[in-house]
């Protein structure tokens, strides 16, 4: 049952992540990149990490991906359609950090040790476990965090009020 | 149990469940029209069947039957998955509602955190709804919607963050166990300021009345979905309905304390006994009102009667100590739940007819100058209150 679950969460995150590189509208594009990081909420439910999991999707599927439609959504689409879509120094550069993410993935893969028993056991993913590592554990780096949001959502605020200005 | 049969289990009773919530949902719009005709000395429906109870039926089959209009440069296949995303997501959400004691279809741990994430997907039917149609005025119309749905769920989260701090858990079962003594309303002042926070924020996420700039009829003709129509264009309304009582339900659970009795603490302890006197004052205020409009206006007699008869009955056997099979029972518990939700969905409705609409500029202030403050405080305050409870309780 649980492999079962895997499998498909696998095919639906791989074929998503697919489609959200190669679909040439990008309000598509985008909604594939929904669907895969609901499919990687899934992931985290079956590794016995629901807050986890409820975080993803409300945090990316629910608020950064609407932003991103937002953007798509107001620039002129016709354009970004029609544009050249050979690969200059992008898909070198692309190419570079992509084999370099994969190389570290794998010096990760085998560096682990597998659990006894060979099964992964439950990640400390539970509301109790997530708010006593944050509050208690991670207090400091957490307190630094909110500084630095609270730092981007006063430049945004300073900016915004900029253009205002410019406009009257 | 086994594997396949706790399975066949749990799809009988969404099954179940949202048959009767789309059952509910054709009677909601009956109910919407009958009340607002009561508001404007009008009768409402009242030709098709009995005392109107038909149309319904009628509304449905009509959608049916109309013709399906895609615009020729809309863009098909989202299009059509816009309308079934908001019913989607709003059904979804039914899964973690205990309904009565002991029936909730999926009582996971985070219950409330999951209400949450589903329904913060919700907004993707309102903008793709708004550019597939390929139309301009659809397409500032889902823009906007998007930014109310956006805004008004952090206040809505954040008050009810306020009321978690209190009952300690996630789980929409678990939140009504702990208001065994009491209410939430009733064990502080303080959760008034989350309920009407709640109440305001909850109204905007399902864009009600003073909040329904998504559609605004009068003004703006229908907004995000104005190129829909026929069952497309009845299943965003059906998406709305089912957030009402969606909402309504967790006001009912975190609030309202679920499936309980307003006496449903008893006379164990000097606290328990202070909030059990409020409940039966709340139900005789309740029911004295109800009353005098019913005598008033003879049509609600005998529906008023029953009510407030079968609601005391069962307050009186909930505080003498009988407890069917050790809980509420089905009956008690059914009853209480479904009547708060009721309450809850009439004063939406209540609420739509009675007050004018908001301009966009004055929505955003509302959110974000005052609601986001007031929320924040009542988390602080809901803390406070919570530390001092710990401190003196000892956990």
């Amino acid at each position: 049952m649980t492999w079962l679950v895997f499998v498909l969460l696998t095919v639906v995150a791989l074929a998503s992540a697919v489609m959200v590189i190669t679909q040439k509208n990008p309000v598509y594009s985008a909604l594939f990149l929904v669907l895969n990081m609901l499919s990687l909420a899934g992931f985290y439910v079956t590794l016995g990490a629901p807050v986890v999991a409820a975080v993803q999707v409300i945090v990316y599927a629910g608020a950064i991906v609407v932003l991103f439609l937002f953007v798509v959504m107001l620039l002129d689409l016709r354009k970004s359609i029609a544009r050249d879509r050979s690969l200059g120094y992008e898909g070198l550069l692309a190419i570079a950090l992509g084999s370099l993410f994969v190389f570290t993935m794998l010096l990760v893969f085998w560096g682990a040790s597998p659990p006894a028993g060979g099964t992964v056991s439950a990640v400390n993913g539970t509301m109790e476990q997530i708010g006593k590592g944050l509050f208690q554990k991670w207090v400091y780096p957490l307190e630094v965090c909110s500084v630095l949001l609270l730092a981007a959502i006063i430049g945004v605020v300073v900016l915004a009020n900029k253009e205002a200005g410019q406009g009257k | 149990m086994t594997m396949a049969t706790a399975l066949v289990s749990v799809l009988i009773q969404a099954l179940l469940v949202m048959l009767l919530v789309l059952l509910s949902v054709a009677y909601l719009t009956y109910l919407e029209r009958k009340v607002a005709g009561f508001i404007q000395v009008r009768h409402g429906p009242r030709h098709v069947g009995w005392k109107g109870l038909l149309q319904p039926i009628a509304d449905g089959i009509k959608l049916l039957l109309k013709e399906n209009l895609v615009p020729g440069a809309a863009d098909r296949a989202v299009f059509n998955l816009a309308p079934m995303l908001v019913v989607f997501t709003a059904m979804a959400v039914l899964a973690v509602i205990p309904w009565a004691q002991g029936y909730t279809v999926a009582d996971i741990n985070i219950g409330l955190l999951y209400i949450l994430s589903i329904s913060s997907l919700g907004v993707y039917g309102i903008v793709l709804g708004g550019w597939a149609s390929n139309n301009k005025y659809a397409l500032f119309a889902s823009l906007r919607s998007a930014a109310q749905n956006i805004s008004y769920e952090i206040p809505l989260a954040m008050a009810l963050i306020g009321a978690i701090l209190y009952t300690g858990t996630l789980s929409m079962g678990g939140i009504v166990d702990a208001q065994e003594r009491g209410w939430l309303v009733f064990q502080n002042p303080l959760h008034w300021i989350g309920f009407a926070l709640y109440a305001v924020a909850a109204t905007a996420e399902t864009n009600r009345l003073p909040f329904d700039l998504p559609e605004a009829e009068a003004e703006l003709v229908a907004g995000f979905h104005i190129e829909y129509s026929s069952m497309k264009f009845a299943l965003f309304f059906m998406g709305e309905y089912i957030n009402m009582i969606v909402v309504s339900a967790i006001a009912a659970v975190v609030f309202l304390g679920g499936w309980r009795s307003p006496v449903t603490g008893g006379f164990a302890g000097f606290w328990a006994t202070v909030w059990t006197l409020m409940g039966i004052l709340l139900w005789s205020a309740f029911s004295y009102g109800l009353l005098r409009l019913a005598f008033w206006k003879k049509r609600f007699l005998k529906m008023s009667l029953a009510l407030v008869g079968l609601g005391s009955l069962l307050m009186i056997l909930d505080l003498a100590g009988w407890k069917a099979g050790g809980g509420f029972g089905l009956l008690s518990s059914g009853f209480w739940m479904l009547l708060k939700v009721f309450l809850c969905l009439f004063a939406m409705m209540w609420a739509r007819w009675t007050y004018p609409r908001y301009r966009y500029d004055q929505l955003m202030n509302v959110c974000w100058r005052i609601l986001l403050p007031l929320s924040l405080g009542y988390i602080m305050l809901s803390g406070c209150f919570r530390f001092v409870a710990n401190a003196l309780v000892g956990g």
